[in-house]
């Protein structure tokens, strides 16, 4: 085990090396000297434009939507005590995608830019109230689980209706290709309308790291370690429809970021929830700028898309943990 | 310290809802082991959930001295509970085991976690994760958790359920030590030899039912029991200990 500051300060600084480094990867070729003078604000104008416009916010906004899974991740997990959870099991996931598909549906996403978040956003919130509603307040963590699957299934089946009634081909393929999850063509006005949900989200979800400490014990033992498992179970089920509602509503639905974070980095914190939530929080933000990199290093006529690369990486990954004994789940 | 008043609960969430205690009296004294005895489905459990404020209660009251029962954190700081069952979600070390059981006080201390698991004599085991220990020690583990904030009460259910001998003994011994220091302790228990041995009180359900009460010696007759337990004691003396023993 390393000690949280330490490993949360080398993830950190990581992630802000690397970020950095993804910088100089893409169609153009660009040399370190030129990211040295931007960063000292003395580039070219071509690379302002370059860095600042095309490539920052893609990768601010890879490392967000990654934090915010790998953090979604670890609460969940360290919630349900379940290392199979992952942060789209209460339906915000698929509530936000099915809002940006009726966005795209009605042809709104050429009229107004940030018309199809907003309405990814709205959804992820409505899935929560609905969730919420379904699974009443004092409701069991297996209720809560039942009924978030019910949304999900429900709002899967909208996605599908959407496809299966699409006006054209290509609704049909912008729908689908927006479902794949990506952060190409993305400027900073999705970040920042990401950032809000995803920022009180993340706090919602930080602020749960001492009941879900407690949870380890189980839920009777929690409560009687004064832990009031409704009021906890509102603040994650709320934080993680609005954190991941806020970034899928920008990028789409991104795969197994969320499951594998906590994953890789539950036995670097002694596997104690609260530990694991920012380390895992960074390692999904390093995990997320990485594929993006390897998206733009690939030489392909069509980019590919985020959440195709992320499954595609994050299944080998998974099946080498699973080689690992007692990697996924405890024996105690 | 712990009284319990006239308390009644009754099963959750069915449509038929039975009772499941009905009208037990009982007092958890500073200084003493109460055990909890009875057979199977008596509703040994469900007393000892009621105690640490698990189930809600259909009729009665129960009292804690210095402080109010009622209240969540208050009562977290009071009383400490190991269930039947405690298992844990992840592979967690001993030490951060036992240092869970500083949260309802709210800071952490090393020192407190080390004295606690050097008194179960798990202290060696400090970094290990739980689930590679025996039984026997994990046991020990989750007993030096309830010990580590100093709770006044400690509440166990059925603490010696799958040790052996030699386990279930030093359990014992690890409680009596608890309640010479001033604990006040309720363990729910099948073992009436055991029982008999380590305990200053006991308290004997049937069907949610108290139907008897009071010092060990006087209680664990076999005329007493044989009625409750459904099956025929023979009592023996050897030295100065009794032992109760099924008739086969």
């Amino acid at each position: 085990m390393i000690a949280a500051l330490k490993l949360n300060l080398l993830l950190g600084l990581g992630l802000v090396f690397i970020g950095t480094l993804s910088l100089l990867v893409g169609d153009v070729a660009t040399s370190p000297l030129a990211l040295v003078d931007w960063l000292s604000g003395a580039g070219s104008a071509f690379h302002a434009i370059l860095f600042e416009t095309i490539r920052a916010p893609r990768i601010v906004l890879a490392a967000l939507t990654g934090f915010v899974l790998g953090l979604s991740g670890a609460a969940i997990q360290g919630f349900l005590r379940n290392p199979l959870a992952e942060p789209g099991i209460l339906g915000a996931s698929n509530g936000a995608a099915l809002g940006a598909v009726i966005a795209i549906y009605l042809g709104l996403a050429s009229t107004v830019s940030y018309i199809v978040p907003l309405a990814a956003a709205f959804m992820a919130l409505v899935s929560v109230v609905v969730l919420m509603a379904v699974a009443g307040a004092g409701a069991s963590s297996l209720r809560l689980i039942l009924a978030g699957f019910a949304v999900s299934a429900f709002a899967g089946a909208g996605i599908a209706l959407a496809l299966n009634l699409s006006p054209n081909y290509f609704a049909a393929l912008e729908i689908a290709f927006w479902l794949l999850g990506a952060v190409e063509n993305r400027s900073w006005m999705h970040v920042f309308l990401a950032l809000p949900g995803a920022v009180f989200g993340c706090l919602l979800m930080l602020s749960t790291a001492r009941g879900l400490n407690a949870l380890a014990l189980g839920e009777e033992v929690a409560q009687t370690l004064g832990l009031s498992v409704p009021r906890l179970r509102a603040r994650i089920a709320v934080g993680l429809a609005l954190a991941i509602g806020a970034v899928v509503s920008v990028t789409g639905v991104i795969g197994f970021v969320g499951l594998v974070a906590p994953h890789l980095i539950r036995p670097y914190c002694g596997h104690m929830p609260s530990r694991c939530l920012l380390p895992s929080a960074f390692l999904g933000a390093i995990l997320l700028v990485l594929a993006d990199t390897v998206i733009r290093a690939i030489p392909t006529l069509m980019e590919l898309k985020l959440g195709v690369l992320t499954a595609f990486l994050g299944v080998p990954l998974l099946l080498l943990l699973l080689r690992r004994p007692g990697a996924l789940v405890s024996e105690a | 310290m712990l009284e319990l008043k006239n308390i009644s609960a009754l099963t959750p969430e069915t449509a038929s809802r039975k009772s499941i205690l009905h009208d037990v009296s009982c007092r958890f004294e500073a200084g003493q082991i109460t055990a909890i005895v009875g057979p199977n489905g008596a509703g040994k459990t469900t007393l000892m959930r009621a105690a640490a404020g698990l189930v809600p209660l259909s009729a009665g009251s129960i009292h804690l001295e210095g402080c109010d029962w009622k209240d969540p954190k208050t009562r977290a700081r009071h009383l400490a509970y190991l269930p039947q069952f405690q298992n844990l979600a992840w592979p967690l070390s001993c030490h951060d085991v036992v240092a869970l059981g500083l949260l309802p006080y709210g800071f952490k201390d090393d020192a407190l976690v080390a004295a606690s698991l050097e008194r179960c004599e798990v202290a060696h085991f400090s970094d290990r994760p739980i689930d590679t220990l025996s039984g026997g020690e994990r046991s020990r583990v989750f007993v030096a958790r309830l010990l580590v904030g100093n709770a006044p009460l400690l509440l166990l259910d059925e603490p010696t359920q799958s040790l052996d001998a030699a386990a279930a003994m030093a359990m014992m011994h690890l409680l009596r030590g608890a309640a010479d220091d001033g604990a006040a302790i309720g363990v729910v228990m099948h073992d009436l030899n055991l029982a008999r041995a380590f305990c200053d009180h006991v308290l004997v359900l049937q069907n949610g039912v108290a139907m008897a009460q009071g010092a060990p010696h006087d209680v664990f007759t076999p005329s007493q029991l044989e009625p409750i337990f459904k099956v025929e004691f023979d009592a023996m003396t050897v030295g100065d200990a009794h032992y109760l023993m099924p008739r086969s």
